[in-house]
């Protein structure tokens, strides 16, 4: 599994890097070959194609850019995971699913939330299997309180026994035997491996050829996305937010980026100019993006975990995120109140990840004006090179944990 | 505990749950070892067991209560109060409790602390007097001293962290016409003469050769060739432009444009030039040891935790001004260096705990000063199937 992971998603950028080849001493034609790559390299680059859609609504203006290149879709997903499919959760998994359930060609792959559904279900099993263990001990003790009942009146003997049950459920029964087989319930719930349930469901209904146990419905309105060659038609795009179109188009320089209403392609400054009119604190918003990108993390929105971006040691197919990070503009939005603070804490805490306090120094007022008025010059590196980066990481301290 | 266990329970608080008052019971008994708690049951399932274990355990619970506390004429603490230096003086100094508290004076006389006034006659451990020989009611010690104290938040914090069992000092920055960034420039510089002797110079040296090594393979030809490549292409001013990279190393290290803030590695790193002294409340109030630790009154030692006493009601969080000030009135970790980078950036170089306190209820936050610029995710490579034979052969090839 993890190494299919590290095949698939090898490149941390959507960029070619080629090494230079190997000198080997005794062989003088690899030094040839060394200096002939070392002074002409064949340059190598992907370029991308996106469209920048502007939401026009009366009281604001949002852009969005959009990958339609099934291609270019897969290769910002896979080399640094760019963007949202837009009929999936994340990764642009529509047309895999729609494939497999139509029993059409492509279907044969396992989505991520196919894994997820797998392991919602080993859950659902295991909580149901504990409802009956618990079921199960109160049927047990209701028995030993009728049977108190009925040998109250009785001979020694037997009330004796009953001491015995009694004190074997009481001192250790309850605790220990209850609480065992909880954690066996837990150990096998987490031995078992929801990836290798969902492959085995993906393998029993997906692919066309076994199919035939498996009636594949297909709707009326379906019949309108699968063309002449039975092929299902792409309906899926990839849609990225405006820092990650501008890291690509700027930073990286793989993206080309087109009006959709023009149709001509548009330069990292004109991209700007829409995106710091749309959102005036898009610069200081950015260069935290690009902060965290350019040390190697795999950046992502943090918006379903109250906070601004999230932080992925690789990606994630790999690993949960490590860190939420919070953006906070100083002076300015820095100085929230306590009640703020936990209700962040608390809810990044509870899905264990650190919780950052980004500070980010930096006249967003002025450099947006800057960029506007076009009639100065001015260098993208050097506007975000004047914001300043400072994190804090808060985390609930609990005293009696840390007693040793 | 384990230490795994540790980290996985860090964020269950043990005083949210209800007890089980049965493992009274069991250190009669045992008199030694602390017994575990039972089950937890979430409601009344009509079964005598349930009903006969909750007697107990109320039963448990009165019997504890019931006992009878005994004051020995042996131990019996008694101190004065004189209001108008804030103190109490120790009469009768007697039981373990001024191995942690009180500080003596030149003529070996004891004076306590308005906290630890508090803290002493609460528990029953001591006996307070007015200076005219009258004895103090408990009313009349918490309102001297709460007023001693300026307010009721900073003793709150003190008396909770004293009935879990640490070791509570006031720090120096207690007093607000202290000049704290002073005396840490004054402990640094005798840091650094301790280092310098010790040879350790070596790894400063090292860390500021490493950040301004850049390890990026450039061609000039495709210097030439940018044009035809990469900016062509886009016809545009992009951040890269060279049409081919050796390694993603070369790719990260040229999109490194943002200034950060690097937090100091080590005691002689640190230079905190602009900063300003802290202001109140974002002061260090308290010192703190772990229970276990061998605390000697005379020579502390460093504190293990550093605690800042805030009003949840009065105070916001702290500016990113207020919090660097904070930082820099406290040494630098001497134990992050070695731990892992995930670590590292989770804990941070520097860490103050704040103390938030509302109406009695104390919230304790961890400040960590971390710098994610100082750790490159990009360096270490993605862990290979069979890592230790892959790594040994590129290390060749390269």
């Amino acid at each position: 599994m993890k190494k299919s992971l590290n095949q698939l998603y090898g490149s941390p950028l959507p960029l070619v890097v080629r090494p230079l080849p190997p000198i080997i001493p005794h062989n003088p034609l690899s030094w040839i070959f060394w200096l002939w790559e070392y002074w002409f390299p064949e340059p190598e680059y992907n370029l991308y194609d996106g469209i920048l859609h502007a939401l026009v609504l009366p009281s604001e203006t949002t852009f969005y850019v959009r990958i339609d290149n099934g291609s270019d879709i897969n290769s910002l997903w896979s080399m640094g995971f760019f963007g949202k499919g837009t009929l999936s959760r994340s990764e642009p998994s529509w047309y895999t699913r729609t494939a497999r359930r139509l029993g059409l060609q492509g279907g044969e792959q396992m989505t991520s939330e196919e894994v997820t559904a797998a392991r919602r279900e080993e859950r659902k099993k295991f909580k149901m299997m504990r409802a009956q263990a618990e079921a199960e001990e109160l049927a047990r003790r209701k028995k030993l309180d009728e049977m108190k009942e009925v040998w109250a009146g009785q001979d020694s003997d037997s009330v004796s026994t009953l001491v015995d049950e009694e004190s074997k459920l009481t001192s250790t029964g309850v605790a220990s035997e209850a609480g065992d087989s909880k954690h066996e319930l837990t150990r096998t719930l987490e031995e078992s491996q929801p990836a290798q349930a969902a492959a085995v469901l993906v393998e029993s209904s997906a692919s066309p050829e076994v199919s035939g146990n498996h009636a594949t419905v297909i709707r009326f309105e379906d019949q309108s996305i699968i063309d002449s060659n039975n092929k299902l038609i792409q309906q899926e795009y990839l849609q990225l937010m405006p820092q990650e179109a501008f890291f690509l188009s700027y930073g990286l320089g793989v993206l080309r980026i087109t009006d959709h209403v023009t149709g001509k392609p548009l330069t990292s400054e004109e991209l700007l100019t829409r995106f710091v009119s749309a959102n005036p604190r898009f610069l200081s918003q950015y260069a935290v993006y690009h902060h965290y990108r350019s040390l190697g993390w795999c950046v992502r929105s943090g918006v379903k975990f109250g906070s601004e971006l999230l932080l992925y040691k690789r990606g994630p197919p790999f690993s949960h995120a490590e860190f939420c990070i919070r953006i906070l503009t100083s002076p300015g939005d820095e100085q929230h109140d306590w009640w703020w603070n936990t209700s962040i804490g608390r809810v990044v805490g509870g899905v264990k990840k650190g919780l950052v306090f980004c500070y980010v120094q930096g006249n967003d007022t002025e450099n947006t004006a800057k960029i506007l008025d076009a009639s100065e010059g001015y260098s993208i590196k050097d506007i975000l090179g004047s914001y300043q980066i400072r994190e804090v990481v808060y985390r609930r301290w609990i005293a009696t944990r840390n007693r040793d | 505990m384990s230490k795994e266990a540790n980290d996985a329970d860090i964020d269950v608080d043990i005083s949210d749950e209800q007890q089980d008052w049965r493992f009274l019971n069991a250190i009669d008994r045992s008199g030694q070892s602390l017994p575990k708690r039972g089950e937890k049951d979430y409601e009344p399932d009509g079964t005598g067991l349930q009903v006969s274990t909750l007697a107990e355990s109320r039963a448990a619970m009165y019997k504890a209560l019931e006992g009878e506390r005994k004051h020995s004429s042996k131990n019996h603490v008694s101190a004065t109060w004189f209001g108008y230096i804030g103190k109490a003086r120790v009469d009768v100094v007697a039981g373990p409790h001024f191995m942690t508290m009180g500080k003596a004076d030149s003529s070996g006389v004891i004076w306590l602390l308005p906290e630890e006034v508090i803290y002493l006659v609460e528990r029953g451990s001591m006996e307070c007097w007015w200076p005219e020989g009258a004895p103090m009611s408990l009313q009349a010690v918490y309102s001297t001293c709460i007023k001693a104290m300026g307010d009721i938040e900073k003793l709150q914090v003190y008396s909770y962290l004293r009935k879990i069992g640490f070791i509570v000092q006031r720090a120096t920055s207690y007093d607000p016409d202290f000049r704290v960034l002073e005396q840490r420039k004054l402990e640094r510089e005798e840091a650094l003469i301790n280092m310098r002797n010790k040879a350790g110079y070596s790894g400063l040296l090292r860390r500021s050769f490493l950040m301004g090594y850049n390890n990026c393979v450039v061609s000039p030809l495709s210097f030439i060739s940018r044009q035809l490549a990469r900016r062509a292409a886009t016809s545009n001013s992009t951040l890269l432009w060279r049409s081919v990279y050796r390694s993603y190393e070369s790719i990260y290290s040229e999109l490194n444009i943002i200034p950060c803030h690097r937090p100091p590695h080590l005691e002689a790193e640190v230079s905190d030039l602009d900063i300003e002294e802290p202001a109140a409340p974002f002061r260090v109030m308290f010192d703190v040891w772990k229970p276990g630790s061998t605390f000697k009154k005379a020579s502390p030692g460093k504190p293990d935790y550093r605690i800042v006493v805030v009003s949840a009601r009065d105070d916001k969080m702290p500016s990113l001004n207020q919090t660097a000030s904070l930082f820099a009135s406290v040494p630098v970790s001497e134990t992050t260096k070695d731990k892992s980078q995930m670590q590292r950036l989770k804990e941070g170089w520097r860490t103050v705990i704040l103390a938030v306190v509302d109406a009695g209820i104390i919230s304790l936050f961890k400040l960590s000063d971390v710098g994610f610029g100082d750790e490159k995710m990009y360096i270490r490579p993605p862990p290979k199937p069979r890592a230790p034979r892959t790594r040994k052969n590129q290390s060749k090839k390269s």
